[in-house]
């Protein structure tokens, strides 16, 4: 008879792992393909340089060994921070499970089977972080063969300890509290808090190119050990792999290395014993309706009940689907609010006196210098119409009705005034991202407030162009066929089409206002209206083309 | 009232979903609409409702043309689909009130409506929580009840039956009953015989785009043979297309 647990692996893994994610077309492994072997270079270039300048500044104090450490302990964190949320999402809110629930299985088995599928994917994860030190400690040292060969199986084993520390913890968690009710809110948090750390590291790798080898060793020196410190105290067992891995040569490091495997293995047999016990209680029961039911009574229903205008409500709907569905939060949203992030973090973060600073002195001169403020404001709305452009609210928006399309044919409300109200939704999602930049930057470079207000008044234009060319470009060729939101947004053309548009569009912006060498007047007058002659052509287009092109879409 | 007239249409991959469909749905009857799966039920009601455009033919609700006047002919028309799964990251309450702004219902009006649709339907305590919660039936009741915040004259039911626990089943017919009564007209399709014998007063049976009969199951009876049953009449009009 065959292992149940493994038989139940390799369902999973052919059902796409629960992890949300799953390639069956030849063209999406074709196209994932280019696009690793494009990015990892690129990627790989600073990481390594990274790991050089790290690797430098330990040697200066003779503790090059920490460098392993630092890696199996970032690598083991990254397992167990990704890890809660895949555990939580595969364990607990996957659609698969309530196909396993009724079958003679085992707790232990559906828990040993996903937490297989998880591991795997973690090893990605860890091969990308983990590997890059090993080999460069490796050739710097002129180790042999069986340090890597150690290396190797020291990192099959890494992902255990957090991902069962992750599990447990989820397990516990779920038996006691019921999270269903929050899945789609936990996959918002999750995603958002994942695309912010990727976003730090970034930065931060950005920030460790100012500071010299020296620097850093005096700090090391200076504080404590507390980074070297970590590795022990947050996950004890990385000092086993880190010790096999420095005494490959001497029997020290095979001892080292079996009692490293023996504690992982050790670990999950009691992750096992312990899904026995809690699993079940945890995961019975998510599939129920989970809701609070209370009763509306008459005097709160005559609060909920509103009127508002049929365009209103329906652009009320647009943005509550886009706020409430987590790809479209993370997609087409959240994007909007990141850009101010990266460029107020950046410069918060900034070396007083780095290039960033000189930047910033040189814009600030220019916002003020009568002769240069027009060229400026024709930058900052090239800017937002980038911004908006390729935010993909609105090259999505009929895209994202999908099957139920058909529910807004027969709504008695114009195709016109729906396309009005999908419009709004992209203005309203792209302004808002214009404002958390414009205000803190405003306040940062000490933009004299008619400026400010310009800049905002005008925002409007730029972002009603792109919103409509992603809108046309939308109703011309809609994805409609999906089976998961995911295709609507992220596998969409439509959105890069429309980041080509407001590229070119934000780069005639800019060439206008710099080859005429307009003065903040002149811009004034010239840009809106640029701007508003294509708003009128495109809007022309939408309520001709767009209304029949919406007409003739069958859903 | 509804009426088709000549009414064609064919999809691109060739297959004829109408044709030359002639039909009235009279007011103040419960009129059924039978066939089997494939025959051209969906499409005849995705162009009653405008979802679909004809190729050729005129179709009207209440005399008003849904290709020349198509949103106050859609506003005569309460339409339930026979899929609830629709605005599941909505509340229940946000749905009610986003149908009641688009159908143009005032203040009054909805809240007094929606008190009493949820009150009959037991919906009052899922208010709050969003449709995605809320089991098939619930979704079920949820919609119509959103569809019939506006009072339309003309409901068209796509399958209603399905899914709906014998209560809200009995409530539904019940409801469907009171409707004709007060001389509005209602059409809904449905492949299950039975709910057609006991509720329908006329009907029409499709297959492949045309329409093989239209009149009172008595006339029906009549038609073919004395005593025969819904069902073989049903089977015997199908079959002899094959």
């Amino acid at each position: 008879m065959k292992n149940k647990t493994l038989v139940l692996t390799r369902a999973m893994l052919k059902n796409g792992g629960g992890l949300g994610f799953s390639l069956k077309s030849k063209w999406s492994w074709a196209l994932l393909v280019l696009l690793v072997v494009w990015s990892i270079p690129v990627v790989l270039y600073g990481y390594v340089q990274m790991i050089a300048f790290a690797y430098q500044s330990l040697a200066m104090i003779g503790q090059e060994g920490v460098l392993l450490s630092w890696g199996l302990v970032i690598s083991s964190f990254m397992v167990f921070f990704f890890g809660i949320f895949h555990v939580l999402s595969s364990f607990y809110f996957a659609n698969d499970i309530e196909h396993y629930l009724p079958m003679p299985i085992r707790p232990r088995q559906i828990v040993g089977a996903k937490f297989f599928v998880i591991v795997l994917y973690e090893y990605l994860l860890i091969a990308f972080v983990f590997l890059p030190i090993l080999i460069f400690f490796g050739i710097q040292q002129g180790c042999g063969v069986l340090y890597y060969v150690y290396g190797l199986i020291g990192l099959i084993f890494v992902p255990i300890l957090p991902l069962a520390l992750a599990t447990l913890l989820v397990m516990l968690i779920m038996r006691v509290t019921n999270l269903t009710r929050y899945r789609e809110l936990l996959k918002i948090i999750g995603g958002t808090v994942a695309i912010l750390l990727g976003i730090s590291i970034s930065l931060l790798m950005q920030r460790f190119a100012d500071v010299t080898p020296e620097q850093i060793s005096e700090l090391l020196l200076s504080g404590n050990h507390s980074l070297a410190i970590l590795q022990t105290r947050v996950f004890p067992t990385v000092k086993w792999a880190v010790q096999a891995l420095l005494n490959y040569e001497i029997a020290a490091g095979l001892t080292n290395l079996l009692v490293f495997a023996g504690l992982s293995g050790l670990l999950f047999a009691a992750l096992l014993f312990l899904a026995e016990l809690v699993y079940f209680k945890g995961v019975i029961g998510i599939s129920e309706s989970s809701s609070r039911r209370y009763a509306v009574r008459k005097g709160s229903l005559d609060r909920l009940v509103k009127k508002r205008s049929a365009i209103i409500s329906y652009l009320l709907l647009e943005i509550r689907l886009l706020i409430r569905t987590p790809v479209y939060f993370l997609n087409c949203v959240l994007s909007n609010f990141l850009w101010p992030l990266i460029l107020i973090f950046s410069f918060v973060v900034a070396p007083s006196d780095g290039d960033v600073s000189g930047l910033l002195g040189y814009a600030k001169g220019a916002i003020n210098d009568p002769g240069l403020a027009g060229i400026a404001l024709g930058i900052i709305l090239a800017v937002f119409a980038f911004m908006s452009g390729s935010n993909g609210v609105a090259a999505t928006a009929i895209s994202r009705e999908g099957q139920d399309l058909y529910i807004k044919h027969y709504l008695p409300i114009s195709y016109r005034d729906q396309i009005v109200a999908k419009l709004l939704s992209s203005v309203v999602v792209g302004y808002s991202g214009v404002v958390s930049l414009t205000v803190p930057l405003a306040v940062l470079f000490g933009v004299p407030l008619y400026f400010t207000v310009i800049t905002l008044a005008l925002a409007f234009l730029p972002l009603a162009l792109t919103s409509m060319s992603g809108l046309l470009l939308d109703l011309l060729n809609p994805k409609l066929e999906w089976d998961s939101e995911q295709k609507a947004v992220k596998q969409n053309l439509n959105v890069v089409f429309n980041i080509l548009f407001s590229t070119v569009l934000a780069g005639i912006m800019v060439a206008v206002t710099v080859k005429l060498r307009l003065n903040l007047a002149w811009t004034l007058v010239v840009l809106p209206l640029l701007l508003l002659a294509a708003c009128i052509g495109l809007y022309r287009l939408l309520v001709t083309y767009g209304v029949s092109s919406f007409r003739a879409l069958e859903g | 009232m509804i009426t088709m007239e000549h009414v064609n249409k064919t999809y691109s991959g060739g297959v004829r979903a109408a044709a030359d469909l002639c039909l009235t749905v009279p007011s103040g009857e419960i009129f059924g609409f039978l066939g089997p799966n494939g025959a051209g039920k969906t499409t005849a009601i995705k162009m009653i409702t405008g979802i679909l455009q004809p190729d050729s033919g005129v179709i009207k609700a209440n005399g008003i043309d849904i290709a020349k006047n198509p949103l106050e002919a859609k506003k005569q028309i309460g339409f339930v689909p026979d899929n609830p799964n629709m605005f599941l990251r909505l509340q229940g309450i946000e749905y009610l009130n986003f149908m009641a702004d688009i159908y143009d219902v005032p203040l009054d009006e909805r809240k007094e409506r929606i008190s009493e649709l949820c009150s009959r339907f037991e919906m009052e305590d899922v208010l709050r929580d969003s449709l995605q919660s809320y089991s098939h039936g619930m979704r079920q009741k949820i919609i119509l009840i959103g569809v019939l915040l506006h009072q339309p004259s003309v409901w068209v039911l796509d399958e209603p039956m399905t899914g709906l626990d014998p209560r809200s089943s009995f409530l539904l017919k019940t409801m469907m009953r009171e409707h004709v009564e007060n001389g509005r007209t209602l059409f809904f399709s449905t492949h299950v015989l039975d709910v057609a014998e006991k509720i329908c007063d006329r009907l029409a049976i499709i297959n492949k785009g045309r329409i093989l009969f239209t009149g009172t199951i008595d006339e029906m009876r009549e038609h073919l043979r004395k005593d025969a049953s819904l069902e073989s009449m049903f089977l015997e009009l199908t079959d002899n297309e094959e």
